[in-house]
């Protein structure tokens, strides 16, 4: 028993030190985490549905768990430096080394906004367990900006040669849908707690751009732009992608040139179905669900002793299929390797005069940049980011009301994938009042965290923040090295006796 | 106390953590995003460079512009320097002469004498001559009239001849039975006269009046005194003077003489020539013929050719004289161009056979002008006389700004020839300058060109170092160089940027024949050798030296061209924007 205990909790641990060397991995964060080891907090089912609430609630409408934030994997420290007479600068300045700029900077430069809104939630205790029922708006919007592409913009032509820059997965990720959340946890013995959380989802709007490759090579013979599986999907009800050919609404650049230059009649092939960016919108009349999903949270803890308690979740496996998408593909390459004919005299109103040459090549980058609608109305199903949590908390044998935990947070959204590593120290010194303070390491860097939650019979708020350690510019408290910061706050009204857990060896000691 | 121990514990453990966030986090004033950021970048790279391409294959006549009414003009696809103009009208004109009349008195003839009276009453003398020079003279001729073979009068001119009898012999008749007067043979007795014959007058039986005598009249058309030079009569300071004998031979018979009273009848012959307004004279006449001086001015030059490094080595350039002789003899001229620049002589040429060359001769030609070409090299050309002057290309080796033609028509032929006394005879001439570009080893041209503008257009652009490379066909059969001190840094102000070095490596090198290209490679790289330098560019001066290389005698046509292909532009180490 002593063995399998052991080799569970190596199991754990080895997956959760794992976690931390996975690179490619993508900032993410939804409640926060620095809740997960208190005991009073009324959310903590949200990371892990086998967590029982203390007491029964009802969260207050709209702000019963509210959790908004932005993350980053670079900071101002990233693109901002400090030359040596103390002015700062940007990275593309010639004093700085392409060295000390790459050096720290991420491989991926991403970039990650959150909200994450109970609309409304309810926890009670019957059937044999803790039941909960929540209402939820989650929102996630995220880009990636690969590593190749800075040093691109810093490097140029950094051999004779000339450069080859790959620079994979550039995109941009928006992710939007409401959730409704049914929860069930209950101890199987007293040691073991699992829970699971069925969730129907309801999309409301998901925007996906992800180019998989940007080859850009740079010569004395030829400058390339390559983009490779360059896929645009949009996805709303109501929302009206019209293309070019649609609306009209064309620009100088969609029109062909005449033999001196000026602009024709003439559309340029491919214009009428490039996507009039201008003209996306929404139909007011039309808003509404765009898509239906399931996802399920699994959780287990397990109480080894009077000290040690593991716990293990799986969240959000499921999907959402979402209609009404719109997809986009961009096909267009861009070649220059020198104009042709440049015409030497009289280069107005020739077709080969510099100008015009160089509008031509104006166009072609511009036309890059377009996306050709290729589809509408079409039907997508999406995975959700599935999160894994593992979590080992130890209690203070000599003061159990202090433990430490460390949790190991994994979310898998391929490129945006994020892992996270937290210790964290918490101390509940009053029945009523508990705290979290914590520090995480992250692929977007070290966070602190601080969980204050007040919960005592009634009523229950709490609030917190992860914070990244470091230094913070003076104008805007910024931080330098990765800009990252959550809040998770809410306020709930709580009903019914404290739960008595089935494992209870050491009494409470009181103050 | 075992709880004071935990609260202790626990008191520290949260300041322990708690001061974790605070300890490691804090403001970095040095951060502060209020101040100032120093947008300076720099973009490229260490080996920032782009293919510029190629232009279009550039002809000739796009980069040598020609104008009307420019020097430089394009004939049949050739590149010509052309020139022409008239030459100042001139004309010449041989005086009028006239000659006074004359009196020629011829001794007497002594028919009878009392010292050899006749014995009968009918007497018939022997053969009497008497014999008297001519006292003709005409002043005041034309100097350029040397010697007079021959003049003829404006209308003729009577000769007249009295024999007038005297003496107091009586007798009943008395009758020439002959009589010869014996013309010097200058004179030009009009046609048809009786008893006329090679200058000899015969007269027959023509009876004597006692007071009125005998009156011969002799129309006289003109002299003549020979037809080729030495035959004539010389001119000794403006004076024509003659003295030729005239010769009377007589027989005279007299019927009825009083024998009784022995006297004397002598008959004096006298001769008038009348006065004579000469109209022509043939002879070696050497009119004075004036040509005001040319100034041939070479303003409408393309740029190319006034730099002060240009040299022309032209294979066989031409000038050309249009004129025409309205005198009966060849005029031969002589000359000396000169050639000016800047108000300094730049080489002068001499022409003409006064001048150790060739003759140059305008043949009579009434007011029909011909066309006499010179030449560096024998050359055939229609309707015109060549001439060659081997160092003619020495008057445009430098191009001068003006070229002055002094022309000294001259007949130089002591050949007779007849001018109409009192006529101009004009001279209308015109000359014509052609220079064929096709070039001899010892040319060179220069062309200069300037771009300005960088600072409004770089302004906020910096560069320690830029090159250009490119391939050049050249199907020009000229080596186009660009020497390294010719291009030349200029600031806002026109003056030279120092701090600035320019390396140029190769050169474009020539189509040997005008047709097939060669291929060269060249590179222009500048760099800056002292800080800032390149910032004060405003532009750049440059020259490009052309010269036939091994493409000499090749005509320069506008449909060669040269083309630039696989043009790169390099920029090391990027390029510094300032975006602040």
């Amino acid at each position: 028993m002593k063995q399998m205990k052991i080799r569970v909790l190596i199991t754990i641990l080895s997956a959760a030190v794992a976690t931390l060397f996975v690179s490619d991995a993508m900032a993410q964060t939804q409640n926060s985490r620095s809740t997960y080891f208190l005991e009073g907090s009324t959310y903590r089912h949200e990371q892990n549905p086998a967590f029982m609430g203390e007491r029964g609630y009802v969260s207050l409408p709209g702000l019963g768990n509210l959790t908004f934030g932005a993350q980053s994997t670079a900071g101002i420290g990233s693109f901002l430096f400090k030359k040596a007479n103390g002015d700062l600068t940007t990275f593309m300045n010639g004093d700085i080394t392409s060295k000390e700029f790459l050096k720290k900077l991420p491989n991926s430069t991403r970039m990650g906004i959150l909200l994450d809104e109970t609309i409304l939630s309810t926890g009670f205790y019957a059937w044999g367990g803790f039941n909960t029922i929540g209402i939820s708006v989650k929102s996630n919007t995220n880009s990636n900006l690969p590593k190749e592409l800075f040093k691109f913009m810093k490097n140029g032509v950094d051999s004779e040669a000339g450069s080859l820059y790959n620079i994979k997965n550039i995109g941009i990720l928006s992710t939007n849908y409401a959730e409704i959340a049914f929860g069930h946890a209950r101890e199987i013995n007293d040691r073991l707690t699992i829970g699971v959380k069925a969730k129907a989802l309801v999309g409301l709007a998901k925007a996906t751009m992800h180019i998989d490759e940007l080859n850009v090579f740079a010569s004395e013979d030829k400058w390339t732009i390559t983009p490779k599986n360059a896929e645009l999907y949009l996805s709303g009800k109501g929302l009206i992608v019209p293309t070019k050919g649609e609306t009209g609404n064309y620009e100088d650049t969609d029109y062909t040139l005449d033999a001196n230059g000026n602009r024709t009649n003439v559309l340029k092939e491919g214009s009428k179905n490039q996507i009039s960016y201008d003209d996306i919108e929404f139909d007011d009349s039309n808003i509404g669900p765009t898509g239906f999903g399931v996802a399920f949270d699994l959780g287990a803890t397990y109480k080894l002793n009077d000290s040690w308690t593991f716990s293990a979740a799986v969240l959000d496996l499921g999907f959402i299929s979402w209609k009404n998408t719109t997809k986009g593909t961009m096909e267009n390459s861009f070649t220059f390797d020198g104009f042709k004919d440049i015409v030497v005299k009289d280069d107005e109103g020739k077709e080969n005069s510099l100008d015009n040459q160089i509008d031509r090549i104006g166009d072609d980058l511009a036309a890059l940049a377009n996306f050709d609608r290729t589809g509408t109305n079409l039907k997508r199903t999406t995975a959700l980011a599935a999160t894994m949590n593992f979590g080992a908390q130890y209690t203070l044998p000599a003061y159990d009301r202090l433990n430490f935990g460390l949790l190991s947070s994994t979310r898998l959204q391929g490129s945006y994938t994020w892992t996270e590593a937290r210790i964290s120290a918490n101390v509940a010194p009053l029945s009523w009042f508990e705290t979290s303070v914590n520090y995480a390491i992250s692929n977007f860097g070290s966070t602190a965290g601080l969980m204050l939650n007040f919960h005592p019979r009634g009523f229950n708020f709490f609030i917190g923040a992860d914070v990244p350690l470091g230094k913070f510019e003076p104008a805007y408290y910024a931080p330098i090295n990765r800009a990252t910061a959550t809040v998770n706050l809410g306020i709930n009204f709580t009903f019914g006796p404290k739960h008595k857990r089935k494992y209870k060896t050491v009494e409470v000691q009181s103050l | 106390m075992r709880i004071n121990v935990k609260r202790e514990s626990l008191i520290g453990a949260v300041l322990l953590l708690t001061s974790l966030g605070v300890t490691t986090s804090c403001i970095d004033n040095s951060y502060d995003l209020d101040k100032d950021i120093d947008m300076t970048i720099n973009v490229g790279g260490q080996y920032l460079a782009f293919p510029i391409g190629s232009t279009e294959k550039t002809t000739l006549d796009k980069i040598i512009e020609v104008k009307e009414g420019d020097d430089l003009q394009v004939i049949n696809g050739a590149y010509h320097l052309i020139r022409k103009d008239k030459i100042a009208e001139s004309t010449t004109k041989v005086g009028l002469a006239k000659m006074d009349p004359s009196i020629i008195a011829i001794p007497p003839i002594n028919v009878v004498n009392p010292l050899e009276f006749p014995a009968e009453i009918d007497y018939v003398t022997e053969n009497i001559e008497s014999a008297a020079n001519t006292q003709i003279e005409i002043r005041d001729i034309d100097q350029s009239i040397r010697e007079i073979g021959s003049l003829t009068a404006k209308q003729d001119v009577n000769l007249t001849i009295t024999f007038q009898p005297d003496g107091d012999l009586i007798y009943n008749t008395a009758t020439i039975q002959t009589l010869k007067i014996i013309f010097p043979k200058f004179l030009k007795f009009k046609e048809g006269i009786e008893g006329l014959k090679d200058n000899t007058l015969t007269i027959t039986n023509r009876p004597i009046h006692r007071t009125d005598g005998v009156r011969i009249q002799l129309p006289i058309t003109g002299f003549m005194f020979g037809t080729t030079p030495g035959q004539g009569e010389e001119i000794v300071n403006g004076t024509f003077s003659l003295k030729k004998e005239i010769k009377v031979e007589t027989v005279v018979d007299i019927k009825g003489i009083d024998l009784s009273r022995k006297a004397s009848l002598n008959i004096t012959p006298t001769i008038v020539l009348d006065a004579m307004d000469i109209n022509s004279i043939t002879g070696t006449i050497k009119p004075n013929i004036d040509v005001e001086s040319t100034d041939v001015k070479l303003s409408n030059l393309p740029d190319f050719l006034q730099d002060d490094e240009v040299t022309l080595d032209i294979t066989n350039p031409m000038i050309s004289f249009k004129a025409n002789n309205p005198l009966a003899a060849n005029i031969e001229l002589d000359g000396v161009m000169t050639g000016y620049k800047n108000g300094k002589i730049t080489k002068t040429v001499k022409i003409g056979s006064d001048n150790g060359g060739s003759a140059i001769i305008l043949k009579p030609s009434g007011m029909e002008q011909q066309t006499i070409s010179l030449t560096r090299k024998p050359v055939t050309i229609e309707g015109a006389t060549n001439v060659v002057v081997p160092n003619l290309n020495d008057i445009i080796e430098t191009i001068p700004d003006r070229i002055t033609v002094e022309l000294k028509p001259a007949i130089k032929t002591n050949n007779y020839f007849t001018v109409n006394l009192g006529q101009d005879y004009t001279f209308d001439s015109n000359y014509e300058i052609d220079i064929p570009l096709s070039f001899g080893s010892g040319m060179q041209i220069v062309y200069k060109d300037s771009v300005d503008g960088f600072r409004s257009d770089l302004e906020d652009i910096e560069f320690k170092k830029a090159s250009i490379e490119l391939t050049a066909d050249n199907a020009i059969p000229l080596k186009l160089e660009i020497k390294e001190s010719n291009i030349i840094p200029k600031d806002v102000n026109g003056k030279k940027v120092d701090g600035v070095k320019v390396t140029v490596t190769g050169i474009i090198n020539e189509s040997k024949d005008g047709v097939a290209p060669t291929t060269s490679k060249l590179a222009i790289a500048i760099e800056e050798t002292k800080d800032g330098a390149m910032n004060q560019m405003d532009g750049i001066v440059f020259k490009v030296t052309a010269v036939p290389g091994q493409a000499t005698n090749v005509q320069l046509r506008s449909d060669q061209w040269v083309q630039f292909k696989e043009i790169k532009l390099r920029v090391p180490n990027g390029i510094k924007v300032d975006l602040n």
